[in-house]
């Protein structure tokens, strides 16, 4: 089955070997399976059950519990040391949980027939340097028992076809990184793991790779992403899971997870700039909904009426939260005219507006947006913030 | 464990670790058994010294080959051997290739089992190189002398390659469970040297003195690996042999001890890399 795959400049007419190339609605039921590695019946790619796992006194994942379904990009977003690696390593049987259940793929993480199912680029992209990238492929191909035709396969892909015979030392960053997603990509796996798959690439290299990863995922592979970018989280996947001091605080759809807040973010053109600012703090000091807009008194009313879900929570909505220093307007200076931004709720903006013009100060414009998903996961990680200690990245001390 | 081993041995195919090893060592033996004592036999006064010349000539001919060749291993050999295995494994920490490794279907287990097998084809491979080139300096030396050329029993020289062999893989093998344990290669190798050259000297030296070190020395890395030398015909360190060469310890319980210490390298590296995570 060969199908043309498109990567921006990376144009690849990718041979897959196995049904993980047809579009999800030409396969067939068995086909499904095949390509996903575990049988079509809804069951999760992988089924996380209050995993724990720490590293000396350090904890890197305090209970959690996860569902990968099947056919989904799933961005895992979280601050540094939050646990992220450590999942993925467990999933991937690298690290063994100190408690909890992990099935991925319908079997035991690490077991040789889980494994044939999964690709992973974890952290930087790792090959022996003074061997070439085609090499390296090819030591990785023959373990999964794959002829040399994929290693030409996956080399196509990612654009490294010209390059494949330097050695991986010579490889530029941005170059690394793809012979990670070709070595990722080796056997056309139902369940990607790709651990900053855009980082070290130029911006066409970006746009490339998040273009193909939107398309495999279209494609009905399972695509976990590890990013710090969250935009393009946002651009990239259709669901996110949001961890923070080693547990799951947000799991769900990106559009679900980008309105949790309930709040609005306005951007105000008003005249003059410098005296808009003092404004609109006394107004919404004033405004009830927002009320003491300090982080420490909204982290404490939020850990109070558990506004923040806990692991694993799924789709419930929060309370709207507004202020939280969030509230504060910030100015931005903007390339032809300075603005005003805040958090928000929409009610308030009536009153925003006369209070400015009560002050004898000029309104321009007043735009209104959603807020984006690095707002909320700055909302969200803030508000559960621990002292305790946590792992590193990786899990090392 | 098919695919493991052909990955593995694709990856020590394109190395050029194993090439430096092997190719210093057919050197080594080619100079130190070979090049050196015919420098010494031809400065020897053929009028005076006719007996020690004739003595080194007869080490010097291809009948002579299965033990000469064999008599550099137990010391040095083993060494350089111990070197191969911890550079099979080591460098992965370094590179951080294991991820990777562990990641592409075959068990740890496969994995480490592989690893060691094809390392132990590589000291195969290396052992029947330097036979065959010890073979053609020997013909070389004997027909320069006029000595006899005729070749050694095909039987002499299985069980030459064999010793050799057996001896290198038990070295090669202690040297990956060390790469594994210690998560690199230097701390490996200093600890592997300093305890096959370092300690096994100090503890044969004294078990002359100190007769409770005897079953120590018995079981050791470098008396096996002696023992099983001399058991080819090669003259003992003490008969003014090559250093290293031992007979306290018989062709069986040679074999046995140097078997043992390839199986608990190897389990040792196999419960490690399945024990430990990798971070």
């Amino acid at each position: 089955m060969v199908t043309y795959v498109k990567l921006g400049s990376l144009q690849a007419n990718a041979t897959h070997s196995e049904a993980a190339a047809v579009a999800p609605a030409e396969r067939l039921p068995e086909q499904e399976a095949a390509a996903h590695g575990h049988p079509s019946t809804g069951q999760p790619a992988v089924e996380i059950a209050g995993v724990r796992k720490s590293f000396g006194a350090v904890h890197a994942l305090r209970g959690v519990d996860l569902r990968v379904m099947p056919g989904h990009v799933y961005g895992v977003l979280g601050p540094n040391g939050a646990g992220k690696t450590t999942l993925l390593r467990i999933v991937l049987g690298l690290v063994r949980p100190d408690g909890g259940s992990v099935t991925v793929l319908g079997g035991r993480p690490g077991h040789p027939e889980t494994l044939k199912g999964i690709g992973a680029l974890v952290e930087s992209p790792a090959f022996v340097p003074y061997l070439s990238g085609r090499t390296n492929l090819k030591v990785l191909a023959r373990a999964r028992g794959l002829p040399n035709d994929e290693v030409a396969r996956v080399l196509q892909v990612v654009d490294l076809t010209d390059r494949a015979d330097e050695r991986f030392a010579g490889y530029s960053l941005g170059m690394g990184q793809r012979l990670g997603v070709a070595a990722a990509l080796l056997g056309s796996p139902g369940l990607l793991i790709l651990d900053e798959p855009t980082n070290g690439l130029d911006p066409e290299g970006v746009a490339s790779m998040r273009t193909f990863i939107r398309r495999i995922g279209e494609q009905g592979t399972t695509v976990l992403l590890s990013s710090h970018l969250l935009s393009e989280v946002q651009q990239i996947c259709d669901r996110v899971i949001v961890i923070n001091n080693g547990r799951v605080i947000a799991d769900d759809t990106v559009s679900a997870v980008r309105a949790r807040t309930g709040a609005t973010v306005l951007k105000i053109w008003a005249s003059p700039t410098d005296e808009a600012g003092p404004v609109l703090t006394e107004i919404l000091d004033r405004s009830a909904p927002v009320g003491d807009d300090s982080d420490e008194s909204m982290s404490s009313e939020d850990a109070a009426t558990g506004s923040v879900p806990e692991a694993g929570a799924g789709a419930d909505p929060t309370t709207p939260r507004v202020g939280a220093g969030s509230a504060c307007p910030v100015r931005v200076e903007d390339q032809d005219q300075p603005y005003w931004r805040l958090e928000t709720t929409p009610e308030i903006v009536p009153e925003l507006v006369r209070g400015l013009v009560r002050a004898g100060i000029a309104v321009h414009e007043i735009r209104r947006e959603r807020p984006s998903l690095e707002d909320v996961f700055f909302t969200l990680t803030r508000d559960d913030a621990d002292p305790a200690p946590v792992a590193n990245e990786g899990g090392r001390r | 464990m098919i695919n493991a081993f052909a990955s593995e041995t694709l990856l020590l195919r394109r190395r050029p670790m194993p090439l430096v090893v092997g190719g210093a060592w057919t050197i080594m033996v080619l100079a130190f058994a070979f090049g050196v004592p015919y420098i010494v036999y031809s400065v020897l006064d053929p009028a005076t010294e006719q007996a020690d010349r004739a003595e080194l000539l007869d080490t010097l001919i291809p009948a002579s080959v299965p033990a000469t060749s064999a008599s550099s291993y137990p010391l040095f050999g083993g060494a350089l051997m111990l070197i191969l295995g911890v550079l099979m494994t080591g460098p992965e920490f370094r590179w951080n290739t294991w991820t990777a490794r562990f990641t592409q279907g075959p068990s740890r287990t496969d994995v480490i089992l592989a690893k060691i097998a094809v390392g132990a084809v590589a000291t195969f491979v290396i052992a029947v190189i330097v036979a065959a080139a010890s073979t053609l300096a020997s013909f070389i030396i004997a027909l320069v002398e006029g000595a006899p050329t005729g070749l050694p029993s095909a039987a002499d020289l299985v069980a030459s390659v064999g010793a050799a062999t057996l001896i290198s893989t038990a070295w090669m093998s202690v040297g990956a469970a060390l790469g594994v344990v210690f998560r690199g290669t230097t701390v490996a190798l200093a600890v592997g040297l300093l305890w096959t050259l370092g300690l096994e000297n100090a503890i044969s030296g004294l078990a002359g003195m100190l007769s409770a070190l005897e079953p120590v020395r018995a079981v050791m890395l470098g008396t096996a690996s002696g023992s099983l030398v001399s058991s080819l015909g090669a003259p003992t360190q003490g008969e003014g042999g090559t250093p290293g060469v031992v007979d306290d310890l018989s062709t069986s319980a040679a074999c046995v001890v140097l078997v043992a210490y390839a199986v608990i390298s190897t389990v040792v590296a196999l419960a490690v890399s399945r024990r430990r995570d990798i971070t």
